[in-house]
């Protein structure tokens, strides 16, 4: 269905040593700025690193390639791996299609090559890698484990090379997980200026964290000339894509600038960096603004049809005279806009999803995935849902119903799957894995139900905060584009945003995430166990009493010799009665005992009997009111 | 009690019968609540443990550990040798450590005709064969010291040499007997107790290059480190195996003050870094200089290259004065690592100070190289810096340390890995008499069990002069014993402690247990009866 085998333009000839020695290692940052509709900024950093390393052995000596991600080549038999942290949910239809792809939470995933892997082989190095990045990045991905990750078969792609080869891949989101500065500060250290210069130095926290979504994202990959590794490059990648909202600042205008968005003016670049450009969109949204300062260069590309216009600023030059200032770009909106907000419509893009959830009470479900082809001809559609393993699908439930798009209802019209691929999930071990693949006609939308059962968990699975709910992560739609409207991310073979430009191809690989979803399971009470320990043990203890003494004691009624007959001397005599027993209890009974032990010695085997009979009567014990109540409705009877 | 005669009334004949049962169902409550219900509840509820030899291993400090070396001694005249012998056998006597086995050689024709001293040693080590551990005197008489040792496992010494004097050198040099004893005192204030080697290190590179773009430095650190550091850790790997990585790091501050001082080189000044901020500047960096994937302890190499505006950087103590010796500004922090100012040469700042382009450099190779070469002898505490009168080294002339100097490395070693396991499992087991709720699975078990029989062998192999064996099996027991004191599932239990067992389980066994107990009261009772009815 998709091509399989990129081309990959592996060996770039690499510039002749410059001024640091670093003949075979080039790092460059840049940051493109595009307004969005709905005063709505769109701001991504992208830094490169890329080492042509040559064999294995070189990967012990760092220059300006983390050492954590030379050591991660030597210890695993990684060749590509994708690390995505965000915050926020990406809107399709409004903001159009973002350059990288990341789904809310945490999401992984990673690509295996080597000799003699095994599948076994496969899985402890997947969680180890999880385990060394949960450290590096500060992240959780150490809950990355079997029973959260898959295998998908076809909808991700290797992008390293050789590819041809035996190859493994897992994938795992964790959408529960939250993305603060505690991951910024990590991320911002595997840069070779860190954040004391050039463009990380606005990556602050306080500013990135106020964003409407923000992504940090970290991509490795390998690039082999052969199977013999002994030609290869690593290409590191690390993005940040921020959503602001100009509303948010407050301002009597649509105005804005780097040092607004960022708190501060750009102090420089990298000094490491062999390019530092800034590219602004002036097409589109970014027609209503005017640069200040005016922009040098401008550059037009046209890729799919679609033409985009980005001004550009290389920091190279703005720096080129010594002397320590600030960098800023400001964005004028014409006077005339005001503080009107921006209601120009966008243009709709081709494919948009969404995903929700049906069905009430806390035992059954039905999970929805809406796609919409707004394009006026066929599209080749497949999604990817994985469905936790505390969530049963059933595929006899699956199918998909199609509208046109300008209708409300759904109606009985069924679309034919082209591909689908199943692995039902095991209880706590596996998660379902869904891959299906089908043909959605132009102006069409498609409806994906699938029914679900909860699970009921144990105590000790449920996570802090059970009544938030338990997450479904996002499903993965993916499609092929003719045309590159909307479309800008980077193409497979290409590392450095520039390389977007007029990158016209057959077609354009698009993956879009959905939203995720939240299942309430049942939740019991935590303190449960122990209560229902106390209490099953309190009941038993009080069943144990009666049954006890009904299998070993005998009520043996005694006689009262001269009783009074009023009932206030009743009353009376039996107050006194029971102060001078209480007194006299503890020599009584032991004088009782041996008394009724000694007299009953004839009697034989009734000798039990009568001494319990004393022990009762005479003791100090709560039975005896009891008794000599007893005793006197006998005599009464009587 | 006038009022009332409660006297017991006659029972009846089916109480009578029925007593029987009574006792019977007494006897089958005790029976199933004490004898099958509480041991139940206690084996279900206790916390898991395989049986440890623990005894075995509280008195693993009774036996010392002992080791045996044999100590060869050439002549040139049979009684001399004897003499000399008889002399050390009783300067050894009393050793708590060591079992010195002396040898004497007595001289052959071969040997007499020997005409240097290389070829005499040469001659005496082929007709002798040494195994690891072991050591030589050879007689040479025309010798300028007293003592000289040799790179192998052998020492020249004078005729007229005492044996006072071989004595001590055995002690200091030899077998370090006062080191020997710092590792198997218990006594904390004996200090100076560095950590047991690890079986695997990463030693780490990193070159500092605060400032890329006025500081042109550059070196090619993968080529220094192959030719310097590689080869030389892997002559010493016999304990610990080492990794060898290298780093650049750019734009890494170093937060401390540096003061500039007046003199009279062409810069005209250069600047001042405190004894005392030392420590703080090694937590500034300690932080930028990159995770790891593995969880080995690194032993970090830095060379610092100051930018121009603060260079050239030299260390003062307190007192004010330099402490910069043949040009080198370094020092060590072990186990943490080494530290290296590598200034810029005079002429790149001055072009820097005038303004000009920054002029591109090479960094010393050779200079730096060496000073990190003596850092890591330190840190790795394989040499002897100990000087005596009247003894001398022979200078090493390849990279290798000297084999007497290493094995006394590998015996020390092996020493402190036994005595750390034996103490680390000690401690173990005194936790685990303490605290009840720690779980001991099957592989804890089996690590701890291991790591007790490898430290009887080492220490077996110790005392039968088989050091190479008693290295790997000291470092196997240390590993084991490491293992078993730092298992995560040992704390499994953590927040369920016995008191939280015996608080849930109160209300069902307090109600039980009165009326089970007092229930014997009456047994006994119904047992005196009996027996006074047959008395009667």
């Amino acid at each position: 269905m998709f091509p399989e085998a990129f081309v990959l333009l592996l060996l770039v000839a690499f510039n002749a040593g410059s001024s640091l020695g670093k003949d075979n290692e080039r790092f460059h940052e840049e940051l493109v700025v595009r307004p969005l509709s709905g005063d709505h900024v769109n701001t991504y950093f992208q830094f490169t690193t890329r080492w042509h390393y040559g064999e294995k052995d070189n990967l012990y000596h760092t220059q300006l390639t983390p050492r954590v991600i030379a050591e991660l080549l030597q210890q695993f038999a990684v060749k590509e791996l994708h690390i995505g942290l965000t915050q926020g949910l990406w809107r399709y239809e409004t903001w159009g299609y973002p350059i990288v792809e990341a789904t809310s939470g945490a999401e992984m995933w990673a690509w295996f090559s080597g000799s003699n892997l095994t599948n076994g082989e496969v899985d402890r190095q997947w969680k180890e890698l999880a385990n060394v990045f949960s450290g590096v990045l500060c992240a959780s991905l150490n809950f990355v484990d079997n029973t959260n990750s898959i295998a998908p078969r076809h909808l991700i792609r290797p992008q390293f090379m050789p590819a041809n080869g035996q190859r493994f891949v897992r994938y795992s989101t964790l959408p529960r997980e939250i993305v603060c500065t505690e991951n910024l500060t990590p991320w911002k250290k595997l840069l070779p200026c860190g954040s004391a210069s050039g463009f990380a130095s606005l990556l602050n926290s306080g500013h990135v964290h106020n964003t409407k979504y923000h992504s940090l994202g970290l991509k490795v990959r390998v690039l082999c000339e052969d199977h013999d590794e002994e030609n290869c490059i690593v290409e590191l990648t690390q993005t940040a894509n921020l959503v602001y909202d100009l509303r948010l600042f407050e301002l009597s205008n649509n105005d804005f600038s780097l040092r607004r968005l960022f708190g501060m003016g750009l102090n420089g670049f990298c000094e490491l960096a062999d390019s530092s450009k800034i590219y602004v969109q002036r097409n589109e949204q970014g027609e209503r603004f005017q640069l200040v300062p005016a922009p040098t260069q401008e550059v037009r590309s046209t890729r799919g049809g679609h033409s985009v216009v980005y001004s550009v600023y290389d920091m190279h030059e703005q720096f080129k005279d010594a002397g320590e200032r600030l960098f800023n770009v400001a964005w004028l909106s014409p006077k005339s806009e005001g503080r009107r907000r921006n209601l120009a419509k966008p243009s709709l893009p081709p494919v948009t999803v969404h995903r929700y959830l049906l069905g009430h009470g806390q035992e059954r479900g039905r999970i929805v995935t809406e796609v919409t082809n707004s394009h006026y001809d066929a599209l080749p559609i497949m999604v990817q849902e994985v469905v936790p393993w505390y969530v049963h699908a059933y595929l006899h439930t699956l199918s998909i119903r199609r509208k046109p798009q300008r209708v409300n209802e759904y109606g009985r019209q069924r679309l034919p799957f082209k591909l689908l691929h199943y692995t039902p999930g095991k209880q706590r071990e596996l998660p379902s894995h869904l891959e299906i693949g089908f043909m959605l006609p132009g102006q069409t939308s498609a409806l994906i139900t699938i029914d679900v059962d909860y699970l009921l968990l144990k105590w000790l699975e449920y996570p802090p905060d059970a009544n938030h709910g338990h997450y479904i992560g996002a499903a993965i739609v993916s499609s092929q584009l003719p045309m590159g409207r909307n479309y800008t991310a980077l193409p497979p073979e290409g590392h450095l945003f520039e390389h977007s430009f007029n990158a016209t191809r057959p077609s354009y690989v698009l993956s879009l995430h959905t939203e995720a979803l939240i299942v309430s399971l049942p939740t019991p009470d935590f303190s449960m166990p122990y209560n229902v320990i106390c209490l099953a043990c309190t009941v038993v203890a009080l069943a144990f009493g009666p049954i006890h003494s009904v299998a070993t004691k005998m009520i043996i009624v005694g006689r009262q010799a001269s009783a009074p007959k009023n009932f206030v001397k009743k009353i009376f005599n039996k107050i006194f009665r029971r102060g001078k027993a209480g007194e006299e209890a503890p020599a009584e009974a032991e004088g009782a005992v041996l008394g009724a032990a000694a007299a009953a010695a004839p009697l034989g085997p009734s000798g039990f009997g009568s001494s319990r009979a004393s022990r009762t009567t005479g003791g100090p014990s709560g039975d005896q009111p009891l008794l000599e109540d007893l005793d006197e409705e006998e005599e009464e009877q009587d | 009690m006038e009022t009332t005669s409660s006297s017991p009334v006659k029972p009846r004949r089916k109480d009578k019968e029925e007593d029987k049962f009574r006792i019977g169902a007494t006897v089958a409550f005790i029976v199933v609540i004490i004898g099958i219900g509480v041991p139940m509840w206690w084996r279900t509820t206790t916390v898991y443990r395989v049986n440890l030899p623990s005894s075995a291993i509280l008195s693993l400090s009774e036996t010392p550990i002992k080791t045996a070396v044999q100590v060869a001694i050439y002549t040139q005249q049979p009684s001399r040798g004897q003499l000399l012998i008889a002399e050390l056998q009783s300067a050894f006597s009393d050793s708590e450590i060591w079992t010195v086995e002396f040898k004497q050689l007595s001289p052959t024709t071969k040997t007499q005709e020997a005409h240097t001293p290389a070829a005499l040693e040469k001659l005496l080590l082929e007709e002798n064969i040494q195994s690891v551990g072991d050591f030589m005197f050879i007689e040479w008489p025309k010798l300028q010291e007293e003592l000289l040792l040799t790179t192998e496992r052998s020492a020249l010494m004078r005729s007229d040499t005492t044996s006072n004097k071989i004595a001590q050198l055995l002690n200091a040099k030899i077998l370090q007997t006062y080191r020997i004893n710092q590792i198997l005192s218990t006594d904390e204030r004996m200090g100076a107790k560095s950590e047991a080697p690890q079986p695997a290190y990463d030693v780490i590179v990193s070159v500092l290059n605060p400032k890329p773009r006025l500081t042109h430095a550059q070196w090619n650190i993968a080529m220094a480190v192959r030719t310097y550091i590689e080869p030389w850790l892997a002559q010493v790997s016999g304990v610990s195996n080492y990794t060898v990585r290298s780093q650049w790091k750019y734009r890494v501050s170093i937060e401390a003050d540096f003061k500039q001082v007046r003199d009279q080189s062409k810069l005209g000044r250069h600047y001042a870094l405190q004894e005392s901020s030392l420590p703080h500047l090694l937590t500034s960096i300690a932080q930028n200089l990159s995770a790891s994937t593995t969880d080995k302890p690194a032993i970090n190499l830095v060379v610092y290259i100051p930018p121009c505006h603060t260079a050239p950087l030299h260390i003062y103590n307190s007192k004010g004065q330099r402490l910069t010796r043949n040009g080198v500004d370094a020092f060590i922090s072990p186990p943490w690592g080494g530290f290296i100012i590598a200034n810029p040469p005079e002429h790149v700042c001055l072009a820097a100070v005038s303004d000009q382009q920054p002029v591109p450099y090479h960094v010393s190779t050779t200079d730096n190289m060496q000073v990190m070469l003596d850092q890591l002898h330190k840190l790795l505490d394989i040499s002897s810096e100990l000087q005596m009168e009247g003894v001398k080294a022979v200078d090493i002339e390849q990279l290798e340390p000297r084999r007497w100097e290493y094995e006394a490395y590998l015996r020390r070693s092996a020493i402190r890995h036994i005595a750390t396991a034996s103490s680390t499992l000690q401690s173990l087991i005194k936790l685990l008499d303490q605290i009840s709720y720690i779980v001991i699975d099957d592989e804890v078990g089996a690590a701890i069990t291991n790591s007790y029989s490898d430290i009887l062998a080492a220490k077996a192999a110790l005392l039968e002069h088989r050091l190479a064996d008693a290295s790997m099996m000291a470092k196997r027991a240390f590993v084991a014993s490491e293992r078993g004191f730092f298992d995560a599932s040992l704390l499994a239990q953590l927040y369920f402690p016995d008191e939280q067992k015996y608080a849930i389980y109160i209300p069902l066994f307090l109600p039980i247990m009165v009326p089970v107990l007092s229930s014997f009261n009456m047994l006994r009772s119904v047992l005196q009866a009996r027996r006074k009815e047959k008395q009667s």
